[in-house]
C-alpha cells in the first residue's frame, strides 16, 4: 500500500520544541484533514514535542538568524517554524 | 461619545484639504465629544483595529443593503486619490453612513477630518460558500511609519456560521506582501467577526485578515472603505486625557500568538505612539530608553 504524507506546521513561541504553539497549519495527502484559515480555535498539541510523542517526525528545525544591523526591531513572518510529518498507509 | 449635531462636512464644491477649515472642523468634532479618547487610540496602536458595534442605525443599514441590491451602492471603485467628501454624495446611503457624526469623529481621530478616498469594495460571500480566503494584508507591503485606515462596515448582523472577517489582532507591524501569509491557517488569539448590524471595524492598513466560509443560506455583505490621511496624524483624537489615561497595560500586553517577539511588538508600538503624540522621547518600561541610552559625559582624564 502506498504511503502518503501528512504535514503539521507549527510556529512556536521559542526555538525550543517544547515551547507553546503560536500558529499552526495542517496538510493531509492521505485523507481530508487539510486545514484552512480560521477552521480551528485551539492548536492540536501543546508543543512540537507533544506532537513528536504522538508519532509526528520533525523534518524541519528552524534556524535562528541574527537580524541585520539596523533591522533589529523589524517584524514579519513568525519565527520558530517546525515542520513535522507523518506517513499514512492508504488503500 | 455623544451624538451631538455638528456642522456638515465639506460641501463637495469646495476646494479640499484647506488646513484652516480642517482645523476648524476638527475643533468642532472635539467640542461635540465625538473624537476618540486616548485609551481607544492606544488600543488601536496595540491591536491594529477597533470595533464599534451597532453604530449605524438600522434604517440606514437597510438602505445600504437595498443600494447594493439595486446598484446604487457600487461594488467597487476609487484608486485615484479623490477627497472622501466629494466621493459619496450626502443623500447617497454610503454618504449618509460616513457622515454620521460619530463616524466622522472616529475618522477624524485617525486620519483627519478630510481624508483622501483610496478605494472601496463591497465584499460578498455567497450562501453555502466553503472557501476560506488566505490570510493576507491588503494592497502591497507598506512600511510607512504612519497609517491608512480601512473601514469594514457590516450592514447586517454577522453570526459565526456566516463567516465574518477573521482578524489577527496585533499583526499591523508584521511586514508581509499581500497573501504571503497564506502558509498560516490558524493563530492563537485570532478574532472572528461576529457582530450586530451596523457595526464598523476600523483596521490599520497592514492588519492581517481573511474572509471566512459562509455555511448559512444567507449571503453575507461587507462594505470596505480605505482612507488615506491628509494631515499629520499627531494628537488627532481628544488627547486631553493623555496624562491620566491608563495606556501602560494596553501597550504592554502581548497577543497570544506573539511568542518571544512580544517585546519587539512593544517597541514597535512605542515608536508609533511617539509619532502619534509628537514626542520622540516617550517610552514605556524603558523598552527603547535603555537601547537609546548613550551617555556622553566624560569623567576620566
Amino acid at each position: 500500500m502506498p504511503a502518503r504524507q501528512q504535514l503539521l506546521v507549527l510556529w512556536l513561541s521559542h526555538s525550543d520544541p517544547g515551547s507553546g504553539i503560536c500558529a499552526w497549519s495542517r496538510y493531509d495527502a492521505a485523507g481530508s484533514d487539510t486545514g484552512k484559515s480560521g477552521d480551528q480555535d485551539a492548536p492540536p498539541y501543546d508543543s512540537a514535542l507533544s506532537a513528536m510523542r504522538d508519532g509526528w517526525r520533525v523534518v524541519q528545525y528552524p534556524i535562528a538568524p541574527t537580524p541585520a544591523s539596523g533591522d533589529e526591531f523589524r517584524l514579519g513572518f513568525l519565527k520558530h517554524e517546525f515542520v513535522l510529518e507523518r506517513l499514512v498507509e492508504t488503500p | 461619545m455623544t451624538t451631538a449635531t455638528v456642522h456638515a462636512p465639506l460641501p463637495v464644491s469646495e476646494k479640499p484639504y484647506l488646513p484652516e477649515r480642517m482645523a476648524a472642523e476638527w475643533r468642532r468634532l472635539r467640542a461635540a465629544g465625538l473624537l476618540l479618547d486616548t485609551e481607544r487610540m492606544a488600543r488601536f496602536v496595540a491591536d491594529g483595529f477597533l470595533r464599534f458595534e451597532s453604530i449605524v442605525p438600522d434604517e440606514l443599514n437597510r438602505a445600504v443593503l437595498a443600494g447594493i441590491a439595486d446598484g446604487t451602492v457600487t461594488g467597487g471603485g476609487g484608486y485615484h486619490g479623490d477627497p472622501l467628501w466629494s466621493t459619496f454624495a450626502e443623500d447617497h446611503p454610503i454618504g449618509k453612513v460616513f457622515r454620521l457624526p460619530a463616524v466622522r469623529g472616529i475618522i477624524a481621530s485617525l486620519v483627519g477630518p478630510e481624508p483622501q478616498y483610496d478605494h472601496h469594495a463591497v465584499h460578498v460571500v455567497q450562501a453555502r460558500t466553503g472557501y476560506a480566503q488566505m490570510w493576507h494584508a491588503d494592497a502591497a507591503i507598506d512600511a510607512k511609519p504612519h497609517f491608512d485606515i480601512q473601514i469594514m462596515y457590516y450592514p447586517h448582523a454577522v453570526t459565526r456560521p456566516m463567516g465574518g472577517t477573521l482578524i489577527l489582532p496585533g499583526s499591523q507591524f508584521r511586514m508581509i506582501h499581500e497573501a504571503e501569509a497564506a502558509r498560516y491557517q490558524n493563530f492563537r488569539g485570532q478574532v472572528h467577526t461576529v457582530c450586530p448590524a451596523g457595526t464598523l471595524q476600523i483596521v490599520h492598513h497592514n492588519i492581517w485578515h481573511c474572509a471566512q466560509p459562509n455555511s448559512t443560506d444567507t449571503t453575507r455583505y461587507m462594505f470596505k472603505l480605505r482612507l488615506n490621511p491628509t494631515v499629520r496624524q499627531q494628537r488627532l483624537w481628544n488627547a486631553g486625557d493623555l496624562a491620566s489615561a491608563k495606556i501602560h497595560g494596553i501597550l504592554n500586553t502581548a497577543q497570544p500568538w506573539h511568542g518571544s517577539d512580544s517585546r519587539l511588538e512593544y517597541i514597535n508600538r512605542i515608536k508609533l505612539w511617539r509619532l502619534l503624540i509628537g514626542d520622540p522621547t516617550w517610552d514605556d518600561s524603558l523598552w527603547l530608553g535603555r537601547i537609546e541610552n548613550d551617555p556622553q559625559t566624560l569623567i576620566s582624564e
